[in-house]
């Protein structure tokens, strides 16, 4: 699995992850730490993380890089699966009345792919209903439907 | 995970190398790291005959489990230089004897020697 994020103190954070996940006898890779500096990080990652092997990617958005990198990484239908985003719950489409272009992709893509979670921040957020959620993936899937913005792979296995 | 017990540290420092050695790519560039240390991520990709997207997925896997670490030289411009960790040589010499080929062999100079013999 790859684990994906912001620097400083978020690199600090997924080095600490990758380490309580070795001692489960799980290798996690760390591009900033794993490939050499020499690589374009845009490329090689991206090659990386479409390696059969790698099932997972832990995408923690907190910084504009990362956010790019989720845009990068999500228009890619064979990443975009594997693609497991934590974000902060006020930028959590359903746990916040969060508005933007960031927020709406999130939930595009959870509409679409799924696993978009609130991680730390406050500890009350809001939990949607059902009769709220319902309505809400389900719009949205069929808004990324019509605009053909499905993987056909992802649907059709 | 609850309800499984927690490895035992050995067993999941063997699981995470035999893990990233479970790979033909990733062996091979194991070797090759080990025959030349300080190949660059260049030098191994050709070795490994792999497109350099491939090649930094393996030896990503490699770094990660423990095994190979790089560290940066400057030559003409600034280039990756792979070589075993300390933990890399223990299990090479484990899983492969202490009679496989000593490390450092094939370098350029033993390759130049080995020329003039040959020739």
């Amino acid at each position: 699995m790859a684990l994906l994020g912001a620097g400083g103190r978020g690199l600090a954070e997924r080095r600490r992850i990758a380490a309580a996940l070795q001692r489960r006898g799980i290798v996690a890779l760390i591009p900033e730490d794993a490939l050499p500096r020499t690589l374009s990080p845009s490329l090689a990652e991206e090659a990386l993380l479409l390696d059969p092997s790698v099932s997972l990617v832990f995408l923690r958005v907190e910084s504009w890089g990362s956010a790019t990198e989720l845009g990068q990484l999500r228009a890619n239908p064979s990443v975009a699966l594997k693609l497991r985003i934590l974000v902060p719950p006020e930028h959590h489409p359903l746990h916040w009345r969060a508005g933007g272009y960031l927020a709406d992709t999130y939930l595009t893509h959870l509409a679409t792919y799924g696993h978009v979670y609130a991680v730390d921040g406050p500890r009350r957020v809001r939990l949607p209903s059902a009769d709220a959620l319902i309505p809400i993936l389900a719009e949205r899937f069929r808004q990324a439907k019509a605009l053909d913005k499905l993987s056909n792979d992802f649907y059709t296995k | 995970m609850k309800g499984v017990k927690p490895l035992r540290s050995q067993d999941a420092k063997q699981l995470v190398v035999l893990t990233a050695l479970d790979h033909p790519l990733r062996l091979k560039a194991y070797r090759a790291i080990r025959e030349s240390p300080g190949l660059s991520f260049n030098a191994i990709a050709r070795r490994l005959g792999a497109k350099t997207g491939l090649a930094a997925y393996h030896l990503a896997v490699l770094k990660a489990s423990g095994l190979v670490d790089f560290r940066y030289v400057r030559r003409s411009k600034e280039t990756s230089s792979y070589r075993l960790t300390d933990m890399g040589e223990l299990w090479y010499r484990r899983l492969f004897g202490p009679d496989d080929i000593p490390a450092g062999t094939t370098g350029p100079a033993q390759r130049r020697g080995r020329l003039k013999t040959d020739g």
